[in-house]
């Protein structure tokens, strides 16, 4: 009696491809380790064959499905390099982030190193990736992968990356899970969600509940080709982003005068309506270095007052009253593709 | 490109795909040899 196929155990890799849907197989060193099992939802098809009814009320009998392609969402943490930055030592969730549409630079100034990610233009310069699940003894490989992500943090915890991820889908097949020998040590650890500085233009002293950071990129933009020898669907073509940040806090005194916030004071409803003076948004997670990571609203050379309040709710925990705001993040001139940066240094 | 260095002196150089489709090692070799061309200009 052979043994069930289980979802215990998983592996997940993701390597940068060199040219977009060409596979570049992720090896043992391209691991990328996921809180839970990653949620696959392959394969798909562009057309699934169905042909309708008869003329006798029955259905037809179906021709095979064409256009295979399929999505794989998976959770995961932060976790710096845990040494100096290096052209060789980065933030661990790296090439995920990088196929969500933001580019990479590094900085390896003694003492300083670190690698921050901002929006990229596209579409050449877009990096795809290569991305293998495997799950329940199964491997489920995409190829020419796009995805998008989002940061929630629900309380003083370590916040949940999670990505969301499309390409074009290869057949499943049986296959072991790679050894992957990338995971970070075991005694790197993640950074919690502790003395995060949120800053809202001059507005510091919030007391903070949680915070929600969505990239908003369009992703899901398929590419029929009808000329397609073995698969019709050639990949995806990303669309614009809309990153917010949400977060919930307690109310303060509401701030008087122009520009709507002190040190102490928050009005969100008169910045939520004028929205003449953008101000600067950021927050930290965590406070080591080669650990930690940041995100601000501006370029990746430092914060800038490029956020804008969208949105605020009145809302409740319990007896306290609470705000839950929207924050857009936008560019500096209509050309720029710097409206956010997330730093690990 | 979507990796890019920003150089000791300042100067941006940006990775070629084909070597960021290889890895971190061969991106640190990429990297090693931008220092050591820095060097050589430096001493020219």
């Amino acid at each position: 009696m052979s043994a069930p196929k289980t979802r215990n155990k998983w592996g997940f890799g993701a390597k940068i491809e060199s040219t977009y849907g060409t596979v570049n197989a992720p090896t043992a060193t391209d691991g990328v380790l996921t809180l839970e099992v990653p949620e696959v939802d392959q394969p798909q098809f562009l057309n699934d064959g169905d042909r309708g009814v008869t003329p006798g009320g029955a259905s037809r009998p179906g021709v095979n499905q064409s256009g295979r392609w399929g999505g794989v969402r998976v959770s995961s943490e932060w976790i710096g390099g845990g040494a100096a930055y290096s052209a060789s030592v980065k933030p661990h969730l790296d090439v995920l982030k990088r196929i969500c549409g933001l580019e990479a630079t590094g900085s390896f100034t003694g003492g300083s190193e670190n690698w921050k990610y901002a929006p990229e233009a596209g579409p050449a310069s877009l990096e795809s990736a290569t991305v293998d699940a495997y799950v329940g003894g199964q491997l489920y490989r995409l190829t020419g992968c796009y995805g998008t992500f989002e940061i929630t943090c629900d309380g003083p915890g370590v916040p949940r990356w999670d990505f969301d991820i499309v390409g074009i889908a290869d057949v499943v097949t049986d296959a072991a899970i790679l050894a992957f020998s990338n995971y970070p040590a075991i005694n790197n650890p993640p950074p919690k969600a502790e003395n995060i500085a949120l800053t809202i233009g001059t507005f510091t002293g919030g007391k903070v509940r949680s915070f929600h950071f969505v990239e908003g990129r369009e992703k899901d933009q398929a590419r029929a080709d009808l000329n397609g020898v073995s698969n019709q669907h050639a990949g995806f073509t990303p669309g614009s982003r809309s990153p917010t940040l949400e977060v919930v806090l307690e109310r303060t005194t509401l701030a008087t005068v122009a520009p709507w916030h002190t040190a102490t004071t928050l009005n969100p409803y008169r910045l939520a309506e004028d929205r003449a003076a953008s101000f600067i948004c950021s927050l930290n997670v965590g406070s080591v270095q080669y650990k930690r990571f940041k995100l601000w609203s501006g370029p990746i050379a430092a914060a800038a007052a490029q956020a804008q309040l969208l949105d605020v709710q009145d809302t409740n925990e319990g007896p306290t009253k609470t705000w839950t705001l929207t924050i857009g993040f936008r560019p500096s001139t209509y050309l720029a593709e710097d409206e956010f940066a997330i730093v690990g240094d | 490109m979507a990796v890019r260095y920003i150089m000791p002196n300042g100067e941006v150089v940006p990775v070629p795909q084909d070597v960021v489709s290889q890895g971190p090692a061969a991106e640190q070799s990429f990297y090693d040899n931008q220092m050591a061309r820095l060097a050589a200009e430096g001493s020219e």
